[in-house]
């Protein structure tokens, strides 16, 4: 059994303007011990996918679809309580901004003490030590569990948040594009932390945009376009012989030091979510669409092995690279 | 953790010392709002050692203007302004203080909740108090204190229920906002409840907001009780309440007896002043000014 079960999950925003489907029909799994990396571009629905799995969707969302299972355990049907009782516990989060994600008013070890208090693991004393040694464990020294998260840096507080996310050891961590608000270098030792916490057995989700970072560390990528899972499968394989056109174009999009010079940006613009695409949703910008990409939807089919991708030429193009 | 108690009064000492070290632009209304608040207090507490003479007891000849032995003159009954002045003081402390404590205990935790979970009993809530903010602050007041009946424990009821909407608004307003924000989501995250969300992640982040707006209300309170005190809606005969006093001296006036009707209003204007410029220097430096 996967750790992580994603089933035919949809997910809309109802807002005045109309219905945003934002995750259309995801299937997706995450293994023990596995990091799986979710790419796509902004509104390509990866951030709403790993908030509905911890069950945050933010109003006017909902899920509308699906089944998400955590270990043999369907979540979309426990009791808000219940579900409060997953998050933190069961599965941690760590998010895109570490500047925003403290509380301004609070001591760093306070910040993480209150995990173990609101569920109740220990009283606040013990707590405290804890979320010492917690915080000592990513790299904050003890004697900085009394600073207010304005007087560390931004790699600081973004290892104060894995603290947080990490103190119950989940089972499963969920990085919303974690270090986007960082530089290179420390950007770097961050995705070290999570690597030392995945050897440990965490299976990690990572949400970005970047597909440099997901291909350096990732067991297996999950490229999502408009609310659709669009490939899916092994590093490697993913990168060296991408097979959905997208695939493709965002890795040519992607400047390479020792490769080609030249970048070949994607023509066009993601569709209006209201409204999206018939058949192929990527029909619209694609090159080699032809008429049965814009009336027949593509299902997922396998291109390699574990390596999977929802194009009627997926094979095909695979071939030509 | 005793060491990290010391260590956080330190702190919270230095922190409120500190905005009066220093040139900042409005440093002046903060250094003389909290001169004058800190000396009325002070009157208030040492008002028996302070007063030269009883303030409810004849003690000279009625209607003697300022002099050495009485530096505020007498009244008509030959009480001694001055004495009546400082233990005035006590009065309208205690009855505006009761009535900040009162507004907060209502409109802080309603206001938070309103704010934080929204839908249908927000709408209502909120409806019910701009109904009540829609009343003239002093109408409103004079309504419930006139069916309560005169008493200084209900004019501080009265005042109350005056201020519990401006604390209800401005804590909802503020709590919108910060539900919204990141580290709220975060906590979410970590599984914690929506009572703790509430009351140990949004509330201290609203304790700037709520010093502001309760020395812009208190300023605003202490009119609001004087006006009900004038109109004899606040204490009985003889305590000395300077808005009582206010209206006592008043059909003298004209006749040249000036001392009756300044001093007691001086004191009141000087004490809402000083309340209004500490809540105003606070709020241009916490840029939170949104009250009333």
């Amino acid at each position: 059994m996967r750790l992580l079960e994603i089933q035919n999950l949809t997910v809309n925003y109802y807002t005045l303007t109309g219905i945003v489907n934002a995750v259309d029909r995801v299937t997706l799994d995450v293994g023990k011990g596995e990091w799986i990396s979710v790419v796509g571009e902004s509104g390509s629905g990866k951030s709403t996918m790993a908030y509905a799995v911890i069950g945050l969707v933010p109003p006017p969302g909902r899920i509308a679809g699906g089944k998400i299972v955590l270990e043999g355990k369907e979540l979309t049907s426990l009791t808000p309580k219940e579900m409060r009782m997953i998050r933190g516990r069961d599965i941690g989060m760590v998010f895109q901004d570490p500047m925003t994600s403290l509380d301004p008013l609070r001591r760093i070890g306070h910040q993480v003490a209150e995990v173990l208090v609101e569920h109740g693991v220990a009283e606040w004393d013990e707590a405290l030590e804890r979320a010492k040694e917690m915080l000592k464990r990513v790299g904050i020294p003890e004697d900085r569990a009394d600073y207010y998260p304005h007087q560390l840096s931004g790699g600081q507080r973004q290892r104060v948040a894995i603290a947080i996310a990490m103190v119950l050891r989940p089972k499963l961590l969920i990085a919303d594009e974690p270090t986007t608000a960082l530089d290179v270098i420390v950007q770097d030792t961050i995705m070290d932390l999570m690597e030392e916490f995945k050897r440990e057995g965490t299976s990690i989700m990572l949400i970005t945009h970047d597909l440099a970072l997901a291909s350096e560390r990732s067991d297996r990528i999950a490229v999502m376009y408009a609310g659709r899972l669009v490939e899916l499968g092994p590093v490697d394989s993913v990168v060296e012989s991408p097979a959905h056109p997208y695939t493709q174009m965002l890795l040519r999009s992607v400047p390479d030091l020792w490769g080609p010079k030249d970048i070949k940006s994607i023509p066009g613009f993601p569709p209006d979510l209201r409204n999206p695409p018939s058949g192929c949703r990527f029909h619209p910008r694609c090159p080699y669409a032809t008429s049965k990409c814009s009336a027949e939807e593509p299902s997922m089919a396998k291109v390699g092995p574990q390596h999977y991708a929802a194009c009627h030429y997926a094979e095909k193009l695979e071939k030509q690279g | 953790m005793a060491e990290t108690a010391g260590w956080s009064l330190r702190n919270l000492a230095s922190t409120l010392i500190s905005p009066l070290r220093g040139r900042a632009p409005g440093i002046w209304m903060l250094r003389v709002g909290l001169a004058i608040v800190l000396s009325v207090v002070a009157m208030a507490i040492f008002a028996p050692f302070i007063a030269p003479y009883s303030p409810i007891k004849r003690v000279d000849k009625g209607y003697l203007p300022p002099s050495r032995e009485h530096i505020m003159g007498t009244d008509n009954l030959g009480r001694d302004i001055f004495s009546r002045i400082v233990w005035g003081a006590r009065i309208i402390l205690k009855v505006v203080f009761t009535a900040s404590a009162l507004s907060m205990a209502v409109g802080i935790p309603l206001g938070l909740v309103s704010g934080y979970y929204g839908g249908k009993l927000d709408r209502v809530l909120s409806m019910f108090m701009d109904s009540m903010y829609a009343f003239p602050a002093l109408i409103l007041a004079i309504a419930i204190a006139a069916v309560l009946g005169p008493s200084p424990t209900n004019t501080a009821i009265a005042i109350a229920f005056v201020y519990v909407p401006t604390y209800f608004r401005m804590v909802r307003g503020q709590t919108l906002s910060l539900k919204s924000q990141l580290f709220v989501e975060a906590a979410r995250a970590i599984g914690a409840t929506n009572r703790s969300i509430m009351f140990s992640y949004i509330l201290p982040n609203l304790g700037h907001t709520i010093l502001v707006v309760f020395s812009l209300s208190v300023a605003d309170a202490i009119l609001t009780e004087a006006g009900l005190s004038f109109l004899g809606l606040s204490v009985t005969v003889p305590t000395p309440d300077w808005g009582y006093d206010l209206r006592k001296g008043q059909p003298f006036f004209l006749n040249g007896y000036w001392w009756m009707v300044f001093f007691p209003g001086m004191m009141v204007m000087l004490l809402a002043m000083g309340f209004a410029l500490i809540g105003e220097a606070l709020s241009e430096r916490l840029s939170t000014a949104q009250t009333r």
